[in-house]
């Protein structure tokens, strides 16, 4: 009889422990709402790189949230440690007013190491180290004019800031955090919330990469809405053809001019134009590929699933997140509308040499925005292949990004 | 407030009436400025006016800083376009002269690939002939040279017998 009882305790206890007495039901709502995501991210294909890791961390952390549970430090008396059943001679102490406590440590969940990569602002630049190594410049460098399209597409960030402080719901570092957004640059809106406002960074991650992953519906009817059958049919002229000497000292000059004028963006500017010198130098093939393909992966994996975990109910389903969703399409709209308007500006002064379509890939969905632009310019004019041109933009717009990241995060102090 | 006021008072008189402005304008800054409960509409007032003028720099420093990087990649550019067209010109001189010597060269060979090579069993191609014919040209290079007859050489033995033969033959 005494084994039933002891079994039935076990069992009683075990029951206990398990997620089922633990959880709420926001956390049962979240795992509806991860296995949502994961269906985008395999079926219909949605940044599936970044959104299934995240899908599954959101899992992850709804039905365990140990696994991100923080390391605690108890101050235990002597007493209690006893009725714990814990052997106090392996233990270290700290004696406070006289009495001796001993520190029981308990270590944090699995994701919580993981996520300090995140939490110190480390895995983002070394995404933007691979982002770096597969950059070709060489548009933007022969046609240095495009760099003016990757800041007028930055409008937007600032706009959407404005907006999102007006609303008053958000305060200005949760508003930075938002507006970022409108960069689609999925690293740096990492980098920036993870500084300003780390209480938003899982609603905002998960915006950030569903519309980068819905860039090809939400720009083309901007951009025809913008612009005229004429401008669209623009064709641009040849791009010179840059030398090797210019593509290396390229990303030399502009870490130093940035990292200079803008402390804050260094990490991330400095990060994408190693990796691009990387590529370029053509003498450090065996570290070009690594932080192109390895690195890459690695930091994809650990970022994902961590940025994912931070997605609890609690921070999930509030009304806050419904508004980041709004205002993160918005700051998407804005930055497309602000750098075809931009394009249409250029065109007029270079007195029709410029298509407005190519300023749209002055967000920095590379290379998607840049194919967006061919697309669209291709429905008017069959000829006509804008694809190099708009990766000028395209790249400058991750230049651009950093920089306005850079700005918010000097300007604005952390809430 | 005292101090501010006897410092200003001690300026010359000439400057009262503005000192007394600047002394109210100062009184009015510092209002402004000590720490009294904002209402709730002053501080949205406050963040909203933070916002603008963040959107104003915002534009500004972005803008400054990738015109600057316009202006700085097109310069470097520009530099090392005229510096590699520099180069290539002297290249393109020295390529010349060469050139000039080639030509000279290759006329001798086309006259004599022609008719005085002899081609003894006549089954050599004439593509053979020139090939050879450059291989000369290139091992004698500027020294006059002439080709006088082409054979087909048939050894006895294949190439591969030979080298076993001397090998084994070889004193050690």
């Amino acid at each position: 009889m005494e084994i039933l009882t002891q079994l039935w305790q076990i069992i009683c206890h075990l029951f206990k422990e398990s997620g089922f007495s633990q959880l709420s039901w926001e956390n049962y709502v979240m795992v509806g709402i991860s296995f949502v995501l994961m269906y985008l991210a395999i079926k219909k294909q949605f940044e599936p790189l970044l959104l299934l890791p995240i899908a599954f961390g959101m899992c992850l952390v709804n039905l365990f949230p140990g696994i991100m549970g923080l390391p605690t430090t108890e101050m235990l008396t002597e007493s209690e440690m006893l009725a714990r059943n814990l052997d106090p001679s392996t233990y270290t102490t700290t004696i406070y007013n006289g009495v001796t406590y001993y520190n029981h440590i308990e270590y944090g969940g699995l994701f919580y190491y993981l996520y300090q990569g995140v939490k110190l602002g480390i895995y983002p630049p070394l995404i933007f180290l691979g982002i770096g190594c597969m950059t070709d410049f060489g548009p933007l460098i022969a046609n240095p004019k495009s760099f003016i399209l990757g800041a007028a597409a930055q409008i937007g960030i600032f706009l959407t800031f404005i907006i999102a402080t007006a609303l008053g719901i958000f305060t200005p570092p949760e508003a930075a955090s938002i507006a970022i957004i409108g960069g689609a640059d999925g690293p740096t809106a990492i980098f920036v919330t993870t500084k300003l406002a780390p209480q938003l960074l899982g609603p905002i991650a998960v915006a950030a990469y569903s519309y980068m992953a819905l860039v090809p519906i939400i720009q083309p009817p901007i951009m025809r809405l913008l612009t005229t059958k004429k401008e669209r049919g623009i064709v641009m002229g040849q791009l010179r053809p840059v030398s090797k000497l210019e593509r290396i000292l390229f990303p030399i000059i502009v870490v130093v001019l940035v990292a200079l004028l803008l402390p804050d963006a260094a990490p991330l500017v400095g990060m994408l134009m190693l990796g691009n010198l990387f590529k370029e130098s053509g003498v450090v093939d065996r570290i070009n590929k690594t932080a192109q393909n390895e690195l890459m992966n690695i930091i994809t994996i650990f970022l994902g699933v961590t940025v994912g975990a931070t997605a609890t109910g609690k921070v999930f389903l509030t009304v806050q997140t419904a508004g980041i969703i709004a205002l993160g399409l918005f700051a998407f709209c804005l930055a497309t509308a602000c750098g075809v308007l931009f394009g249409k500006l250029m065109c007029f002064f270079t007195h029709g040499k410029v298509n407005p379509l190519i300023g749209s890939a002055g967000v920095s969905a590379v290379p998607m925005a840049a194919r967006i632009s061919q697309k669209v310019g291709q429905e008017e004019n069959p000829g006509n292949f804008l694809l190099m041109h708009a990766m000028g933009p395209n790249v400058a717009g991750v230049i651009g990004s950093a920089v306005a990241a850079g700005v918010l995060l000097s300007v604005i102090k952390p809430a | 407030m005292a101090e501010n006021v006897e410092y200003l008072l001690k300026l010359e008189k000439n400057w009262s009436i503005i000192n007394i402005y600047v002394l109210l304008f100062v009184s009015y800054a510092e209002a402004m400025n000590s720490k009294r409960d904002y209402s709730q509409e002053e501080r949205n007032m406050d963040e909203m006016m933070q916002a603008f003028i963040l959107l104003l720099a915002g534009f500004l420093v972005v803008f400054v800083v990738l015109i600057l990087l316009i202006v700085i990649v097109t310069l470097y550019s520009k530099i090392i376009r005229s510096a590699q067209s520099a180069g290539e010109k002297r290249a393109e001189k020295a390529k010349a002269a060469s050139d000039e010597m080639q030509t000279e060269a290759k006329q001798e060979l086309r006259s004599l690939t022609r008719e005085e090579i002899e081609d003894d069993e006549g089954d050599i191609p004439p593509e053979i002939i020139a090939v050879i014919a450059a291989a000369v040209d290139a091992v004698y290079g500027d020294k006059p040279h002439r080709i006088r007859s082409v054979r087909h050489s048939r050894p006895a033995r294949s190439a591969w017998a030979s080298a076993g033969a001397m090998q084994n033959t070889r004193p050690f």
